[in-house]
């Protein structure tokens, strides 16, 4: 039986503007990272903020680590990185992890131990007596993801955590989001940046004009949208019909064959076609869909 | 609770507009000091005992207690009209409120911190007033008897932590800079109606005194400080910050209903900040 920590039902939250999400169904599962795509003000940070408490929902239900959300004991086990947020800059970066080890309610001793384990492993070690106005951008999300760390969280939180970092900052970002899946933490990733959806989440889900458009496994998305450039010789229409009953969408050239599988196991059906049926095959190579073509097909799908 | 008090208290401690006004409070001091010793040089030389009286009351109420409640909603208003929309406009908040705390602890939390500084200050400022004066010389200092300012005292810091309560509602419900206007614009309103119905009393106007006591009831906070002056110079009855003592009209010592009022205005803003917080969209 899976563990769902995140589940939604027609969770919504619209503003007086109209905008916000709507009618959001997503289930995620223990120890994945769970990507949220979509454009700027597709309503992604509105969706987030719903589920940490900062937003109430105009409608529908959702249950954070089995319960409702705003529950004040889950919150002892739930981390959050906002998008857009200032720290303290007065306060040094121990300060702030101190500050919010008090707000977590941990004691003293278990607090201290806590602050050395989560400056570890956002390697802020030794920059942690330091302000934080002195801090690079990178620097102030490491602290941040820090202080979201200091409970042990069970489920993390982090709101476009890259988007405003140089590459370098990007990777390190990434890099943390990595080791914590390996220390079996789920974590619900917004962003807008696919390459690095592609490259972490196990699973997404792509939001447009605040309503998904699309969800489910990474793995299964992009597979789904297999390419293949085929060159051959000698096709009969026997054997370009029994290709377009795979993907009605087949194109033929003359030379080039372009069709569509859905799943890897196709690719070899569709060889043994062309050769038996007399067809001469010279070459056929697959083109895997990236995240980026199937987001910008379903956000310009969905605006026609 | 008490961690977002200390927080608070931490981090205005640390502002500018606190190290300003420290500043000021020193100029004002030194200021204060160069007055009292001028008039109690000169004061000697007036005719007779009651004049002496008054006009020395006059200055310790006007230049020392009036100005330095100035001050001090001064400093109350510069430091709390931010107090939660400034955390909220710069997203401090987002990282505070996901945290395992309620909303109302933060609200309590903002209010304490703050009103302890505050009362601290207050407590400097209103020794160093009542210290210059007795170094001064200023013979009229020696009558006021200790329960009196003490008395005085509570209600020196009633002002501020009523400012601070309405500043404190303003903050959860409008951003910095409009909390700021509408916080001024209630001070002066209430220094106004102060004035107004001192001279409703003076020249028997009852529309005049009846405006007065309107705005009085919307900014309660220049009755504070004319009852802690009566307080303060309770041997000599009634105050008119306009005439002096002992004017004829009617008596403008703030009842003790309207202390009682002033209370109420003061826990009924903090309740609606908490109130109006806890189903306000953060974000």
């Amino acid at each position: 039986m899976i563990n769902l920590v995140i589940e939604t039902e027609n969770l919504s939250k619209i503003y007086e503007n109209n905008k916000g999400c709507r009618n959001i169904n997503i289930s995620v599962a223990k120890g994945e990272i769970y990507g949220f795509l979509g454009p700027n003000g597709a309503g992604k940070s509105t969706f987030i903020k719903t589920l940490v408490g900062l937003l109430f929902p105009t409608s529908g239900n959702a249950r954070i680590l089995g319960k409702p959300i705003g529950d004040l004991e889950i919150r002892k086990r739930i981390g959050y990185l906002p998008e857009l947020f200032k720290y303290q800059e007065w306060m040094t970066g121990l300060d702030l992890l101190s500050f919010h080890s008090s707000l977590y309610k941990l004691d003293k001793k278990s607090s201290s131990t806590k602050i050395e384990e989560v400056l570890e492993i956002v390697n802020l070690k030794g920059a942690e007596k330091s302000k934080i106005g002195t801090y690079s951008k990178g620097m102030q999300q490491r602290i941040g993801i820090a202080s979201a760390l200091l409970c042990d969280p069970e489920l993390l939180f982090l709101d476009e955590p890259t988007s405003a970092l140089d590459p370098i900052g990007r990777k390190e970002v990434r890099d943390i989001m990595l080791k914590l899946k390996g220390m079996g933490k789920t974590v619900f990733l917004n962003s807008h940046l696919l390459s690095e959806v592609e490259m972490i989440c196990d699973s997404v889900a792509i939001i447009s004009k605040g309503s998904i458009v699309k969800q489910g496994k990474i793995d299964d998305l992009l597979e789904g949208n297999t390419v293949l450039d085929i060159h051959v010789e000698n096709i009969s229409n026997e054997i370009l019909n029994k290709l377009e009953k795979i993907d009605e969408d087949t194109t033929f050239d003359g030379k080039n064959i372009k069709m569509h599988v859905k799943e890897n196991s196709e690719i070899h059906e569709i060889a043994s076609l062309i050769i038996s049926g007399g067809g001469k095959l010279y070459g056929l190579v697959p083109h895997r869909n990236s995240l980026e073509d199937i987001f910008i097909k379903l956000i310009e799908g969905g605006e026609e | 609770m008490f961690i977002i008090a200390l927080s608070t208290f931490k981090e205005i401690y640390r502002k500018k507009t606190f190290h300003f006004i420290g500043i000021l409070t020193i100029i004002y001091l030194i200021l204060l000091t160069i007055i009292f010793k001028f008039t109690s040089n000169n004061i000697y030389s007036n005719n007779g005992m009651i004049d002496m009286i008054v006009n020395l009351s006059s200055t310790i109420s006007i230049v020392g207690f009036y100005f330095s409640s100035i001050l001090v909603a001064f400093l109350t208003i510069m430091l709390s009209i931010g107090m939660v929309s400034s955390e909220i406009e710069n997203g401090t908040i987002l990282t505070i409120l996901t945290k395992p705390i309620k909303r109302e602890e933060y609200i309590l939390g903002k209010y304490l911190g703050t009103a302890v500084l505050i009362i601290l200050y207050s407590a400097f400022l209103y020794t160093a007033v009542i210290i210059i004066s007795t170094v001064s010389k200023i013979s009229i200092v020696g009558t006021f008897g200790t329960a009196a300012l003490a008395k005085g005292f509570l209600f020196f810091i009633l002002q501020p932590l009523t400012i601070l309560s309405i500043s404190l509602y303003g903050s959860t419900k409008f951003k910095t800079l409009n909390n700021g206007i509408v916080i001024v614009a209630l001070y002066v309103l209430g220094l106004i109606g102060g004035v107004m119905e001192q001279v409703g009393a003076c020249i028997k106007n009852d529309s005049l005194s009846t405006i007065g006591i309107i705005s009085s009831l919307i900014s309660p906070f220049e009755v504070i400080y004319r009852k802690m002056i009566s307080t303060i110079f309770t041997s000599l009855g009634t105050f008119n910050p306009i005439s002096g003592f002992g004017i004829p009209g009617k008596p403008t010592t703030p009842s003790v209903w309207m202390m009682v009022y002033v209370c109420v205005y003061l826990v009924f803003f903090i309740f609606m900040s908490i109130k109006g917080f806890a189903k306000k969209d953060i974000g």
